[in-house]
């Protein structure tokens, strides 16, 4: 494995880890769904749930060249979160029942979606929040479902968190990392003079996959 | 060794002190990085946690040779090549925690 490929790895997969098993509590033959597919932590994120067995992996992405490309990192079913029918489209997808795990990087305009889309006992992990800090909550559709909506980041974990998370990361990923099944996409490479570009071309927001600092 | 740092009119690269590692940490030299949402945080002047404002190194996550290790280290030793979860990442050399880092597979 090229060092540029792996500085792509540490970050999606101490935060996917923790969001898909731990803290969502992914089952196997559950259905799972990546709210905001399209950046490194969530193609990882949905690569993570087929691994540990999920039997649907949906994944969003607003921009349709991006959606097109999420099959390739394990998902079964691509949506666009600004169609206001999508939650329809999860229950369709899930025999009526609505999705066991929603991981969620947008955050604020899709909460009360997340909330119609999930099942009844459905888990929320808000992971990021790209699309807004403060929303509309249905609090009455949360409790009728009896949602677990649970916040993560790792802002406020102890040293021993986040070695545990790790620890645990790796107990059941590595294996699929040393046969090569789990990848990121290297959209561009910069030297570290360069990293005011590299910020601006992530800040433009057109890329798929990582951008990568070539520190050698 | 050369880092980026935030500065007064935004990211920079300076010559700054090589770390050295605590105890449990591992002293990385640094090959590659990537980018992630919050660095562009920290580079406009953000708090991130425990990291921003003028003076903080931006990076989130790197790869590496071992360079040295603290004393309470047994995972890796210098020259191993590893990944890891790093603040500051975006540098010649970086400290992390050892319970971040990772050996790269030598498989694939």
């Amino acid at each position: 494995m090229s060092y540029e490929q792996a500085a792509c790895f540490p970050v999606a997969l101490q935060t996917m880890h923790n969001a898909v098993v731990t803290a969502g509590r992914l089952k196997r033959g559950e259905t799972l769904l990546m709210q905001g597919a399209s950046a490194g932590v969530g193609l990882m994120g949905m690569q993570i749930g087929k691994l540990m067995g999920a039997s649907l992996v949906i994944g969003t992405s607003t921009n349709a060249d991006r959606r097109a490309r999420l099959s390739e990192f394990g998902c079964d079913l691509a949506l666009d979160s600004c169609d206001p029918a999508w939650p329809e489209r999860v229950k369709q997808a899930t025999e009526g029942k609505g999705v066991d795990l929603i991981v969620d990087m947008i955050s604020a305009p899709v909460a009360n979606q997340n909330l119609e889309a999930a099942s009844i006992l459905g888990r929320i992990v808000n992971v990021g929040r790209l699309g807004g800090m403060r929303g509309e909550f249905d609090f009455d559709k949360h409790a009728l479902k009896r949602i677990d909506y649970i916040g993560v980041t790792f802002r406020t974990r102890s040293a021993e968190e986040v070695r545990e998370i790790n620890r645990a990361m790796r107990a059941d990923l590595w294996p699929a990392i040393e046969a090569g099944k789990l990848s990121l996409p290297i959209y561009k490479t910069y030297r570290l003079a360069a990293i005011g570009d590299a910020l601006s071309l992530m800040r433009a927001n057109q890329h798929f996959g990582k951008i990568v600092i070539n520190v050698s | 060794m050369q880092a980026a740092v935030v500065g007064e009119k935004g990211v920079e690269i300076r010559d700054l002190p090589k770390p050295s590692p605590k105890p449990n940490e591992v002293l990385i030299r640094v090959k590659a990085s990537s980018l992630n949402r919050a660095d562009l945080l920290v580079a406009s002047g953000h708090q991130h946690g425990s990291v921003g404002g003028v003076g903080a190194r931006l990076g989130l996550e790197c790869s590496g040779e071992v360079e040295a290790v603290g004393g309470a280290v047994g995972d890796v030793k210098p020259g191993d090549r590893v990944m890891a979860s790093a603040p500051g990442g975006f540098a010649e050399y970086v400290v992390t925690d050892a319970g971040r880092v990772h050996r790269i597979p030598a498989t694939i």
